[in-house]
């Protein structure tokens, strides 16, 4: 009923909502949360109600280690909504967080960006989550899209410009030109499938089990995409699987790297697909500037060497990776009003 | 160069253009695609030396976003291509559409104001089932012979008259296989009534048609007792109780009888309605 009151003291918003971690740009004022997406449910024991106890960083410490009543959740998964109810939430919490308090419930503008490979249904479930998190309209952007505003390059240019945004969940490979793109790619392999493929490896290996969060932090410390002399090495604890006990051990980058090499191939070819179908004139412009890497995955180490002695083109790391697509969320934000061919359709 | 390597050497490494290495190295940025790329190269360059990129980024006086970012092409037109199409609705509403109105305007104009009668007419449709009996009757006394008058009436004023009348109805009421008995009764029926009820009146009104006309009588109460068209030389007839208010169309070729007097209708309208009030 005061939506039209309730939006007018609201800030627009563009969110970034990532698999591993959601960012929220508010107008005029940047970047005001990066948070992880996670979320921990706890069940009320006396009414039997699911309160949220936690969101974000706080949530995601809770990740692995929560007791019966308490279910720490990661409600996106692969880029799209995995559980829309607790998406719901995870979004009505974190625009309450960076809206101060106020009388009015806040019903900003959303800018809310979407992988591109996602179907008509995975949009509308994101469209619709924002909504019922109180959202007065929603505009949808195509991922690549926005990490290539976010990474400065001239996308309303008549030059082509390559792309590739490694997310947790997904890889987005876009070709962009004058203000539109001109092919699109997406592959259900991000940083989530680098974490499991350091688990699988362990656990074949080592014979040890770990969980999802030391393999990250494995991954973030010691993985490095393309052989180097240079040896890096950690020392994390997991379980025995033999013993059952909780043992030390260390594992080498070089390790690691042929723990992930799978799922860099398949970025690697995602990314090769991409140049197959690029029109001439926009390949051309790409071999002369080169592509642009973007999003979590971009500072895993020496990945645009390999992407780049995988296909014989300069590869850049655009600076600040992680805020890239939310930056660009922002930038189309700031031009909202006047942006309509910009955003995706459902 | 540095660190003793060529420029085709970085060039390979970096699978950059040599000529994009020496541009780099000489700091002409403006021969580089853009300021993404230039902070790019150059970091990739110092990584490739095994230098820190920080320092170098930091000297470079070309800062991502310095320039004001465009998001849709350039534009130095306005227009909009029109996508010629037929479309039947759009024809229907150009064309058709008021041609139907003026068909309607027209029905109108002539329904309304020129042809008052078939107006009128109407009215005896929507007459109630009573009278619609009486209706009928009357239609029976017109084109049948005029001594079966009291046979189908079922007033009881009238069919107190004739014992046998009243039996005849009754079991014209019964069951379809006792079709024959009343079918017996009506036939004895009119050599019955004639003779025997030779006093009763005869129809109060009467009116005979010379030429096509229409005929509606009200009563005291203003209520539709009679209406009808009357064909050139059909005869109708009505009973009630006086007092009537008589409506004729097409006056001068019907001949009212009131009580078995003729009756002149003086009271004619220009378009041949004439109305009459009898005591």
């Amino acid at each position: 009923m005061f939506g039209f009151l309730r939006s007018l003291f609201s800030n627009d918003l563009a969110i970034d909502l990532g698999t591993a971690n959601t960012l929220i740009y508010m107008r005029g004022r940047g970047i005001v949360l990066n948070e992880p997406s996670v979320v921990a449910i706890r069940v009320d024991p006396s009414s039997g109600k699911k309160v949220i106890q936690a969101v974000g960083q706080t949530a995601k410490q809770m990740l692995g280690k929560t007791p019966g009543n308490l279910q720490a959740i990661r409600p996106m998964k692969d880029g799209v909504i995995a559980d829309f109810v607790v998406t719901e939430q995870m979004i009505k919490q974190f625009i309450k967080k960076v809206h101060a308090s106020s009388l009015l419930s806040p019903s900003p503008r959303i800018i809310i960006c979407v992988p591109c490979g996602s179907t008509q249904v995975e949009r509308r479930a994101i469209r619709d989550a924002a909504l019922a998190a109180g959202a007065s309209k929603v505009f949808l952007i195509e991922e690549p899209m926005a990490a290539a505003i976010g990474a400065g390059l001239p996308v309303a240019e008549a030059t082509g410009s390559m792309v590739v945004d490694i997310g947790g969940g997904t890889t987005e490979v876009g070709v962009i030109a004058l203000g539109g793109m001109v092919y699109s790619g997406s592959i259900r392999v991000g940083g989530d499938k680098f974490d499991d493929a350091i688990v699988n490896y362990i656990r074949r290996n080592y014979g040890m089990l770990i969980g999802e969060a030391t393999a990250e932090l494995i991954k973030k410390q010691v993985a490095i995409a393309f052989p180097s002399p240079e040896v890096l090495e950690v020392e994390v604890k997991g379980r025995n699987l033999a013993e059952g006990i909780p043992r030390s051990f260390t594992v080498s980058s070089n390790e690691i790297r042929e723990a992930i090499a799978d799922p860099l191939n398949q970025i690697v070819s995602a990314i090769k697909i991409a140049l197959e179908q690029t029109p001439p004139e926009l390949g051309s412009d790409i071999a002369e500037r080169g592509i642009v890497l973007t999003g979590g995955g971009a500072l895993l180490r020496d990945l645009d060497r390999l992407i780049q002695e995988e296909t014989g083109l300069p590869v850049i790391v655009a600076e600040d990776p992680l805020t890239c697509v939310a930056r660009g969320c922002g930038m189309a934000l700031e031009k909202v009003d006047m942006l309509d061919t910009l955003f995706a359709t459902e | 160069m540095e660190q003793g390597r060529s420029v085709a050497e970085m060039a390979q490494q970096l699978k950059l253009l040599p000529r994009q290495i020496t541009a780099l190295e000489e700091g002409r940025f403006d021969e580089l695609p853009g300021p993404v790329f230039v902070r790019g190269f150059v970091r990739n360059y110092a990584r490739a030396l095994g230098l820190d990129p920080e320092p170098l980024l930091a000297s470079l006086e070309v800062k991502p976003g310095a320039e004001a970012v465009t998001l849709t092409p350039a534009s130095n037109a306005e227009g909009e291509i029109r996508i010629r199409r037929s479309r039947p609705w759009r024809i229907v509403l150009r064309y058709v559409l008021p041609l139907f109105v003026l068909l309607l305007l027209v029905t109108v104009y002539f329904d309304w104001f020129r042809m008052p009668s078939p107006t009128r007419q109407e009215t005896a449709v929507l007459l109630p089932p009573a009278v619609e009996a009486q209706d009928t009757t009357t239609d029976v006394l017109g084109s049948h012979s005029r001594s079966a008058v009291a046979e189908p009436f079922s007033s009881p004023a009238v069919s107190v008259a004739s014992e046998d009348d009243s039996l005849g109805e009754t079991t014209q009421s019964a069951p379809a296989s006792d079709v024959s008995e009343p079918e017996k009764a009506r036939a004895e029926a009119p050599s019955v009534v004639s003779p025997e009820n030779p006093s009763e009146p005869e129809s109060v009104l009467r009116f005979r048609a010379e030429g096509r006309s229409w005929v509606e009588v009200r009563d005291a109460s203003g209520t539709v007792v009679f209406s009808r068209i009357l064909d050139a030389g059909q005869e109708a007839s009505l009973d009630g109780t006086p007092p009537f208010s008589l409506v004729v169309g097409n006056a001068a070729v019907v001949r009212v009888e009131f009580r078995g007097e003729p009756i002149e209708i003086k009271e004619v309208s220009k378009n041949g309605v004439g109305r009459i009030r009898l005591p």
